[in-house]
C-alpha cells in the first residue's frame, strides 16, 4: 500500500499542493470550473510557516489507532483499509469539533465542502485522494509537487531509503550525508536561516 | 472467561467491542438500564431541538450484540455487586455470575438542594427519554428556565431558543461554563447567549419553585421570580455508584480505578463517567465525565479484562462548544490560583472575535482556552498533554501564524 510521505526539507512553500488538492476536490475537477463552484473548493493540505520561514505541507497522517475517529462522536470518522485513509462521513457529522480537539496536527477544518451536503458546515480533512486512487491516480498533491518534497511509495521503500542515509551519515559524516538527501536545497535552506535569525538579531 | 459488564453507554460498548477483539470465545454479559440501542448522548440536545430524529442518534445498531456474541440483558437495572460470590443481582432477582466485571454505569444528574414539591414539567437533561419528555413538554411551553450555565445548560438553552421560547439561564457562579472558561471567556459566551435572545442571570441561585400542578415560577436567592412553563436542571453530573457498597469497592467521589483501571477489588474494573481517574497534567484523581475519556478508558478496561495489560495515560480535562457562531475550546488547568511559578498569557483580538488564554509553567504548557479560529486546539491541547517543553513559549503561542510547522526541530 502506498503513502503520502514528507520531505519537508524540499518543500519551498509554493503552495501548489493546496491548489491541486482543491481542485481535485471540486465538482469540475478543472481549476477554471473550481473557481466558479459554490461553495468555492477548498484545500485539505495546508502550508505552514516554520520557524526559519521554511514551508512545510501539513496534512492527514491517517494515524492508526486515529485519535480523532476515537473522539468522533457520532461516529462519522471511518477507516479505509483498502488505501489506508482515516475519512469522515459528511452526513453523518455534526460539526461538533471534538476532533479539532483530538488531532495533534491541526489539519481538520470546518466548512461547507464541495462534495458534502449542501449548506451544511461539516469536518474536512485529506482522504487521501480516495477517488483519484480508485482511477489509479496518485493523490494530487503529490502530482504537483515540483521539488519531491511530496512523495508517494511503500512505506517500506521509504523507510529503507531512510535508513541507507543514516547508515551513510555513520560511516561518512553528517556533511554529506545531508547534501545527499536534498543538496539543491542546502543554499535556499541556510538562506532562510540566516535572514532568519539576523531579522531576530535586529530586534 | 464470563465478562460482565453494567451500562450500555459509550465506554461499556468500547469494552465489549475490545474484549470480543481480542477474545472470540468468552462470554460476555451487558446489564443495560436504556432500551434503545447504544446512542450517543451528547446528540440528545439536538433531539431538543429538532435537528435530527432519535434514530440519528444510534450509533450500533438493534443487532450489535448478537453479532457481537454478547448477551444482553436489556431494561435490566444492577441491584448489587456481591464481590465474595461473584454475581450482580439485579433488581428483577436474577443473578449474573462474573470473573471480570466491568463497572460503565455513568453518571447520573445532580438534583437541586431545593423541594421540587413534585411539580411538573421540571426536567433533566441526561437520556434519551429526557431530550424526548423535554421536546413534548417544549411544544405547549412558551417560557423556559434552564438552571445551570455548564455545557448541558447551554446547550439546552440554546436548543430550546431554537424552538422558539422564551429561555432564561440561572448560574450560581459568576460567569458561563464555569469549568471550561475564565471570567473573559465566559463573558463572551454570555453576550452571544444574549444576542440570541437568551437572558443570563449569574450569580443567581434557585431558590424555590412554585405553581401547581405544572411549574410556574422560579424564585431565585434575591427574591426575584422568574416565570416560566417548565424548567431544565443542569447543575452537573454524579457518578452513579447507587449499587456499589463503599465498604467493598473504594469510592471517593467516584469508583477509584489504578492505572489499569481495577478497582480496588481484583476482576472488578470501572470506566467512563463513574471512574475516578488520574489527570495527566495536575497529577491528582479526578472526575473528567466527558466521551472521548469513556470511549478510551472503555477500551483500555476491555483490554485488561481480556487479559492484555494496558495502562491507561490519564485524563486531562478539556471540552469544546459551538454556540450559535462562537467556538470554545479549552483544556488542562485554566485558572492557576496556588499554583506556584505559573503564569498566564491572554489576549483578546476584537477583530478576529477571538481570545486567548494559556497558562504556562516554567516552558510548558499546562492549560488553554481558545474562543474562535479553534483549529489548531489539538495541537495545543497535545503540548499540554505531553508536556512538551517550549523555548520561547510567549512568542511561539502569539504568533497568529502557529501551527504544527512551528513546533518541529529548527533545520540546519
Amino acid at each position: 500500500m502506498k503513502e503520502v510521505v514528507v520531505h519537508p526539507e524540499r518543500c519551498v512553500g509554493c503552495m501548489q499542493c493546496m491548489v491541486a488538492c482543491a481542485v481535485a476536490h471540486s465538482k469540475s475537477k478543472t481549476l477554471f470550473g473550481a473557481l466558479q463552484e459554490a461553495p468555492l473548493p477548498r484545500p485539505r493540505i495546508h502550508v505552514g510557516v516554520g520557524l526559519y520561514r521554511e514551508g512545510f505541507p501539513n496534512r492527514c497522517r491517517h494515524c492508526d489507532p486515529a485519535p480523532c475517529m476515537m473522539a468522533c462522536l457520532p461516529g462519522a470518522i471511518y477507516r479505509n483499509e483498502e488505501i489506508g485513509a482515516v475519512l469522515i462521513n459528511p452526513d453523518r457529522c455534526i460539526n461538533c469539533a471534538s476532533c479539532a480537539m483530538a488531532c495533534p496536527f491541526g489539519v481538520i477544518r470546518y466548512h461547507e465542502d464541495s462534495l458534502g451536503p449542501e449548506g451544511k458546515v461539516v469536518a474536512v480533512k485529506c482522504d487521501n485522494c480516495v477517488e483519484r486512487q480508485a482511477q489509479g491516480l496518485e493523490p494530487a498533491c503529490v502530482e504537483v509537487c515540483m521539488t519531491n518534497a511530496l512523495t508517494f511509495e511503500e512505506q517500506d521503500v521509504s523507510l529503507k531509503r531512510k535508513t541507507d542515509e543514516v547508515a551513510r551519515r555513520i560511516s561518512v559524516g553528517a556533511e554529506e550525508s545531508r547534501a545527499e538527501s536534498a543538496p539543491e536545497f542546502l543554499l535556499l535552506n541556510a538562506l532562510k536561516k540566516a535572514e532568519t535569525e539576523m531579522a531576530e538579531f535586529a530586534m | 472467561m464470563r465478562h460482565v459488564i453494567i451500562g450500555n453507554g459509550i465506554a461499556g460498548i468500547s469494552a465489549a467491542e475490545t474484549i470480543r477483539g481480542l477474545d472470540p470465545t468468552s462470554s460476555i454479559t451487558i446489564i443495560a438500564r436504556e432500551t434503545f440501542p447504544p446512542y450517543c448522548r451528547p446528540m440528545i440536545s439536538m433531539l431538543v431541538e429538532g435537528s435530527i430524529n432519535e434514530n440519528d442518534m444510534i450509533l450500533r445498531s438493534q443487532q450489535f450484540y448478537e453479532r457481537f456474541h454478547i448477551d444482553s440483558r436489556i431494561g435490566q437495572i444492577a441491584q448489587e455487586i456481591d464481590v465474595q460470590e461473584q454475581v450482580v443481582r439485579l433488581i428483577s432477582g436474577e443473578e449474573v455470575p462474573f470473573d471480570r466485571l466491568l463497572i460503565a454505569t455513568g453518571a447520573e444528574p445532580i438534583r437541586l438542594n431545593v423541594d421540587v414539591a413534585n411539580l411538573e414539567g421540571i426536567f433533566f437533561l441526561r437520556t434519551r427519554e429526557d431530550a424526548l419528555n423535554i421536546s413534548v413538554a417544549a411544544q405547549e411551553a412558551k417560557r423556559a428556565v434552564v438552571i445551570g450555565g455548564g455545557l448541558v445548560g447551554l446547550k439546552a438553552a440554546h436548543a430550546l431558543k431554537k424552538r422558539g421560547l422564551k429561555v432564561s439561564i440561572v448560574e450560581k457562579l459568576p460567569h458561563l461554563l464555569p469549568l471550561l472558561a475564565d471570567e473573559k471567556a465566559g463573558e463572551l459566551v454570555e453576550r452571544q447567549a444574549q444576542a440570541m435572545g437568551i437572558e443570563v442571570l449569574t450569580s443567581s441561585t434557585v431558590k424555590a419553585f412554585d405553581g401547581g400542578p405544572g411549574v410556574e415560577y422560579v424564585v431565585l436567592d434575591s427574591g426575584a421570580r422568574i416565570e416560566c412553563d417548565m424548567v431544565v436542571v443542569a447543575v452537573g453530573v454524579k457518578p452513579n455508584v447507587s449499587f456499589t457498597d463503599p465498604d467493598q469497592i473504594s469510592i471517593k467521589r467516584g469508583i477509584v480505578v489504578n492505572e489499569f483501571l481495577e478497582t480496588s477489588v481484583d476482576g472488578i474494573y470501572a470506566a467512563g463517567d463513574v471512574a475516578q481517574v488520574v489527570d495527566v497534567v495536575g497529577g491528582q484523581h479526578r472526575l473528567v465525565p466527558i466521551w472521548t475519556e469513556a470511549v478510551a478508558q472503555g477500551r483500555v478496561a476491555g483490554m485488561n479484562m481480556a487479559g492484555r495489560k494496558k495502562a491507561y495515560e490519564g485524563v486531562m480535562a478539556r471540552n469544546v462548544i459551538r454556540f450559535e457562531g462562537l467556538d470554545l475550546l479549552s483544556g488542562g488547568i485554566i485558572d492557576p490560583s496556588g499554583m506556584k511559578d505559573a503564569r498566564v498569557v491572554q489576549w483578546e483580538d476584537a477583530r478576529n472575535s477571538t481570545y486567548r488564554r494559556y497558562v504556562l509553567r516554567d516552558d510548558r504548557l499546562v492549560g488553554a482556552i481558545m474562543v474562535n479560529n479553534i483549529e489548531q486546539g489539538g495541537v495545543v491541547l497535545s503540548l499540554i498533554k505531553k508536556g512538551t517543553p517550549l523555548p520561547n513559549a510567549e512568542k511561539l503561542l502569539q504568533d497568529p501564524s502557529f501551527n504544527f510547522s512551528k513546533l518541529l526541530p529548527k533545520m540546519g
